[in-house]
């Protein structure tokens, strides 16, 4: 197989990135990555994501990973990822309804690994495109990408980005870890684009502050408040259980507007 | 009439459970006990009956030998927690095929009672064994052991088991409270964490197990951290079935526990480990009580002849037929008779029945029967002094454990 690059991604770690033009699979992104640990784990995702026939998850062309390198292709997604989409004049800001439809769309496509027992774990603007031909959301960097990434590894080893990790990432209670670590950072996310600032500044604010529901004078409805400081509880068994539960409450909510 | 449940705790003499269901329609279905009824006798049990009760499979010491128990064949050649280790996937099987084949309302995974295992430096050598064994050891914490184990060693090989079968039957996963768990906040939450993550799971088996000097439970902090527990199992829509409990169980409602037992003797009313290991039970007969469902406790049969001279029984005991029979001339008190237990499992059920249905009237209505309780007590102070196992000790402590555990809750709703 030949690639002929046509961009290349700045360095994250020992992770290289880059758009190319594959002879065999055409424009796609090319990632290599060298001094893997936690294949099994890596595999299983991968070989998940490659299984997957899903809208919201780049497509997996070929994966090849061994403890010494790691080479992947996968589907080119079109479109800008959501740290273009925060901020005032933007179309999520205080604009409740395109939030819990983006919400529900990231909550439908997260089930696809939940219910195989995977975790994403850096659930973060970043990683979310909107794909340009259908303005449906696109999640990012299952698997492979968490690995020694130094920028996405907490103190205690647990993968995650600061602002955006559950409490339990960012304290390393790794007992509590689970599915619902990402319900968490996605209420992080939906947060920040309808209130243009992440809730949490600091790791004191994570431990112990509850939601400003009433930030930059923003004055959202019950319901909405509902959703998001579910997800935002500090305990993982008080958030909700499964994406069954929030999407029951999601469709109350886009039933009842 | 209350939508709680009340199932049979069975165990010896589960002939009297069965009497007082035929004969009363006392409770909704029976908790079966493979220690006291083997394989043979179980199979003789109606698809009726069946169809409302479940199975309790007792894994918890792994070295139950009696006769009974292993008719059932689930932990044949296990000498120790490193056997069911490595046989763990094919016990899982056998445990839950029995259950599934069988007319049973659920399903139920068992669990093993830790703190009848010598915590010792081979444990350690097995737990650094399981988290090898783990795909993802990152993930796997060197604290809360039990909880860990727990998932290693019951849930995962359970659940991979019960996803490959079909079935209709809802799961039961079985949790031994405890009092380490209440005062161990990062094990209650990780305990909380597991359970409340698993979607296989839609009910939890609770067992209460807290060291105390007396017979009624007193220890505020227990009561109100599984309170707790249970609220939070109900906010994850899990059904909540109390296990081998006494009449503790009526506070257990209030936090929506969605099931509670009767049982006859007080080793089924108490969870106790010991029982199902097989190191010789202490199972030495108390002095007869009858239960008072105006005093909320078990009285000891000597006081009954004092009340009786200086005030109306009737005020604090139900009168149904087998407290009469109590009362005949002749009658001889001994633990071993039937009519202490029977007149309890009515008195106790008709209780549990009238509670209202919605949450904030049971804490009232629980409350006040406290309330009620206390004032007996002082009018029976008069010509009385209780001993501390049929004294009102308890009273005010379970209003303060209630109290404590609603404020919570309610300030949590604001």
């Amino acid at each position: 197989m030949n690639d002929e690059i046509i961009k290349e991604f700045p360095n994250s770690g020992q992770k290289i990135v880059s758009l190319v033009n594959n002879s065999k699979f055409g424009k796609c992104i090319k990632k290599v990555q060298k001094n893997m640990e936690y294949i099994s784990r890596i595999n299983k995702e991968i070989n998940i994501q490659k299984e997957l026939d899903c809208i919201y998850y780049p497509k997996v062309f070929f994966a090849n990973i061994t403890e010494q390198n790691c080479l992947i292709y996968e589907e080119f997604i079109d479109g800008k990822d959501l740290t273009n989409y925060i901020g005032k004049d933007k179309i999520y800001y205080n604009n409740e309804i395109a939030c819990i439809n983006l919400l529900k769309e990231l909550v439908i496509g997260l089930e696809f690994v939940w219910s195989k027992n995977v975790v994403h774990r850096d659930i973060k603007p970043a990683n979310i495109i909107i794909r340009k031909s259908n303005n449906k959301p696109v999640i990012l960097d299952l698997g492979i990408a968490k690995n020694l990434d130094s920028s996405t590894v907490t103190e205690g080893g647990m993968w995650g980005t600061k602002g955006y990790s559950s409490p339990e990432q960012r304290f390393n209670n790794r007992d509590l870890f689970g599915k619902r670590s990402d319900m968490f950072s996605l209420g992080i996310v939906i947060y920040e684009l309808f209130f243009g600032e992440i809730p949490f500044k600091n790791d004191y604010e994570l431990a112990f502050n509850s939601c400003d529901f009433n930030k930059n004078d923003l004055q959202p409805s019950e319901k909405f408040k509902k959703i998001i400081s579910k997800m935002l509880e500090k305990q993982p068994f008080k958030r909700y259980k499964n994406s069954t539960a929030i999407l029951k409450e999601i469709d109350d909510y886009l039933g009842g507007d | 009439m209350s939508n709680i449940n009340i199932y049979h705790q069975c165990g010896f003499r589960y002939k009297w459970n069965k009497e007082i269901n035929d004969e009363f329609n006392i409770g909704d279905g029976f908790i079966l006990s493979p220690l006291d009824m083997s394989k043979e006798t179980l199979s003789n049990i109606s698809d009726e009956k069946l169809s409302c009760s479940f199975f309790d499979p007792q894994f918890y010491s792994l070295n139950l030998y009696k006769d009974n128990y292993l008719s059932y064949k689930f932990l044949d050649e296990i000498d120790s927690i490193y056997d069911y280790s490595i046989s763990k996937n094919q016990i899982s099987k056998k445990c839950i095929d029995f259950q599934n084949n069988i007319a049973l309302k659920y399903l139920v995974i068992p669990t093993i009672d830790f703190n009848l295992l010598n915590l010792n430096e081979s444990y350690n050598e097995l737990y650094d064994e399981i988290k090898s064994d783990s795909d993802d050891s990152n993930y796997f914490s060197n604290i809360n052991i039990k909880n860990n184990l727990y998932k290693k060693l019951i849930l995962e090989p359970f659940c991979n088991y019960i996803e490959t079968i079909k079935t209709n039957k809802k799961v039961l996963a079985t949790i031994i409270f405890d009092d380490e768990m209440a005062k161990d906040e990062s094990l209650f939450n990780s305990y909380l964490s597991t359970i409340t993550e698993n979607d296989i799971i839609s009910g939890i088996y609770l067992l209460p197990q807290n060291n105390r000097t007396f017979k009624r439970i007193s220890d505020i902090n227990f009561l109100t951290k599984i309170l707790e527990f249970i609220h939070i199992l109900r906010e994850n829509d899990l059904e909540v079935i109390i296990g081998y409990s006494d009449i503790e169980s009526i506070l257990y409602t209030v936090a929506g526990a969605t099931a509670i037992p009767i049982g006859v003797y007080e080793n089924l009313r108490k969870y106790d480990g010991l029982k199902f290991s097989n190191n010789d039970y202490n199972g030495r007969g108390p002095n007869p009580r009858i239960f008072s469902s105006k005093l909320l406790q078990w009285i000891e049969y000597q006081y009954l002849p004092v009340i009786k001279a200086n005030d109306d029984l009737s005020k604090f005991f139900d009168q149904n037929i087998y407290f009469q029979e109590t009362q005949e001339k002749d009658y001889n008190w001994h633990f071993s008779k039937p009519q202490c237990y029977k007149h309890y499992m009515i008195s106790f059920s008709e209780l549990i029945k009238k509670l209202p249905n919605d949450l904030d009237e049971r804490y009232k209505y629980v409350d006040t029967l406290l309330e009620q309780a206390n004032n007996a007590f002082n009018e029976l102070s008069n010509f009385i002094f209780f001993d501390n196992n049929s004294s009102g000790d308890h009273i005010n402590k379970w209003r303060t454990a209630l109290k404590v555990f609603y404020e919570k809750i309610e300030k949590e709703k604001r």
